[in-house]
């Protein structure tokens, strides 16, 4: 009953309801969660916000992911190495974490490697210190390498090769943007790998100007003091050499018997502050996860493959330092994805004349997602470490909404009529009897 | 009794000049008079490597160390089956009579006894 009744006030009142108010988020601003306070400790950048809740959770980011990386395969390794044999043990360390109730953790992107401990609020002092001995004292002992780190690259290679969408991804990257950004994010063979050169790009990477230091849920000053006790023996430096990404585009196919996917990609926009609005708007407008569970949702994506049951096509758009990447991947059996692929591709084409309603949902979406995120413990903190090395100050999440409400409707028309324009990347993964060629989709390679 | 149950006693030997100085020439002349010299090993060759920690130790040695090491095995179990000992020049040299397992066994049985500490801790508050 409360369901109808609430129904038959009409979709406007929901509609009303549903945006935000202005005057609510003004009077918050003071006291901001959201909001990231940057400061400068021993060298070290050291980003902060504190909502006061009772966990906190700390992010050394360092630029040091796949497309700075030397000889293959080192990012791979050296985020493998997180963790293991310090000044005190790998064991002693993780059972001590264990104690005190937080969690460790690792991630490598295209761009940065990310330390991650999550803990309760009091505990601080142990985890900064923590993750400085991952950076300053890590042994990089040659039999850890062949024990324990070589197995788990070997095994997220493994799931990256019996993943299509993934493979297919990273493929795409490669052909996008050739070596650099382009270059595979993981470790696909050991061969230059040695804890010798794992080392030397430890001592490149690891030093005061290339980290940041961010806490979600920390006062600032504590974790400044801390960060100036604890790290102060890393090496100052600057880091790698950025070589500037260029887009290229083209085709490439990849047999693989694990199923099959396709990647359509164009080139995207960079994160902030060069960032445009728009390409982010694009992929929510295509979008093809639908909001609700039980059916395809609205977006142009899975109205093009509704008649192709069992697939899926999902937009994105990744941002880097200084280009991004929209992509749509497309998911199912060999055929079905041939048929989708065309639609997908008029779906694309369909983009310059976008209806307004949509643009409006494709915005509200994206805002969703932003502010979301930014509420999420972890999941801003890389985004904001990178900021933070690069310019010395956080994007602010305010900022980024505010670019999204001033997305117009002629803007996304002009971005997605421009997308074909540019040269497309094509690649498909799987059998490749049966998947189609990009001309075949009527794109433009 | 744990392999490295000897180290100790040799680090507080070392550690006393004085002791280190009367101590040195017996042991040396120990070890020569031992005989494995004279098949071309080394002291570490010597340890029994039928248990799980030194079996441990070897898979962590360096490639070329492994193999000099199986190479002084073949070499020394060869002399043995002719009853013969090696010419006097290819005899180990005392500075090259060095510990090349010893650190790795040490390692393991550091990292053995850290988790049976740990294994039975409690946090005091």
């Amino acid at each position: 009953m409360l369901a109808r009744s609430t129904l038959s006030r009409g979709p406007s009142q929901l509609l009303a309801r549903a945006a935000p108010s202005h005057r609510g988020l003004a009077a918050t601003a003071a006291s901001n969660p959201f909001h990231y306070r940057v400061g400068k400790s021993a060298g070290i950048t050291v980003a902060s916000r504190d909502d006061g809740g009772p966990t906190t959770t700390l992010a050394v980011v360092s630029r040091g992911g796949s497309r700075y990386e030397t000889s293959p395969g080192l990012a791979h390794g050296l985020e493998k190495f997180a963790f293991k044999n310090s000044r005190r043990s790998a064991l002693r360390l993780q059972r001590e974490t264990e104690l005190l109730g937080g969690s460790l953790g690792s991630t490598l992107s295209r761009e940065n490697i990310v330390l991650r401990a999550k803990f309760l609020r009091e505990d601080l002092p142990y985890f900064v210190e923590a993750l400085a001995d991952v950076l300053i004292h890590t042994k990089y002992n040659p039999y850890e390498f062949n024990e324990q780190v070589a197995s788990t690259l070997n095994f997220e290679v493994e799931k990256l090769h019996h993943t299509p969408a993934a493979l297919a991804l990273e493929a795409a990257h490669s052909v996008a943007f050739h070596k650099g950004l382009g270059s595979s994010r993981l470790a696909l063979t050991n061969k230059y790998l040695t804890s010798k050169s794992i080392t030397e790009y430890s001592k490149e990477v690891y030093n005061k100007g290339n980290i940041a230091v961010v806490a979600s849920g920390a006062p600032q000053l504590d974790l400044e003091r801390w960060t100036a006790e604890f790290f102060k023996e890393l090496p100052s430096g600057t880091g790698p050499v950025m070589a500037p990404a260029k887009y290229y585009g083209g085709e490439n196919r990849l047999f693989s018997p694990h199923g099959n996917a396709i990647v359509i990609a164009f080139p995207g926009s960079s994160s902030p502050p060069s960032f445009k609005a728009e390409y982010t708007v694009l992929a929510y407008l295509l979008g093809g996860e639908a909001s609700t569970k039980w059916n395809a949702g609205m977006s142009l994506l899975s109205q093009a493959i509704s008649e192709t049951p069992h697939t899926t096509a999902v937009a994105k758009h990744v941002a880097y330092t200084d280009t991004g990447l929209l992509y749509i991947t497309i998911e199912g059996s060999g055929s079905a994805v041939t048929q989708a692929g065309g639609n997908v591709v008029s779906a694309i084409k369909s983009l310059g004349e976008a209806k307004p309603e949509d643009v409006k949902r494709a915005i509200a979406l994206a805002k969703f997602d932003v502010l979301a995120a930014a509420e999420d413990r972890s999941a801003g903190l890389e985004a904001v470490g990178q900021a933070v090395i690069a310019r010395g100050e956080a994007p602010q999440v305010e900022g980024v909404v505010k670019a999204l409400d001033g997305v117009t409707v002629e803007a996304v028309k002009a971005v997605g009529k421009k997308l074909l324009d540019s040269k497309a990347t094509f690649v498909a993964v799987g059998d490749t009897y049966l998947l189609p060629y990009a001309g075949d989709l009527g794109l433009k390679i | 009794m744990s392999f490295t149950s000897g180290l100790a006693l040799r680090r507080a030997i070392v550690a006393r000049p004085w002791l280190h100085k009367m101590m040195a020439p017996i042991a040396e002349k120990y070890n020569d008079l031992a005989g494995y010299r004279k098949l071309g090993l080394v002291r570490d060759d010597l340890i029994a490597e039928e248990n799980e920690i030194v079996q441990e130790a070897l898979k962590r040695l360096p490639p070329k160390v492994a193999y000099d090491r199986v190479y002084r095995l073949r070499r020394a179990i060869q002399c043995s089956l002719a009853h013969t000992i090696l010419p006097k020049e290819e005899h180990t040299k005392p500075e090259g009579d060095i510990s090349y397992l010893m650190p790795y066994i040490e390692e393991i049985e550091r990292e053995r006894k850290e988790k049976e500490e740990l294994d039975s801790l409690t946090r005091i508050r």
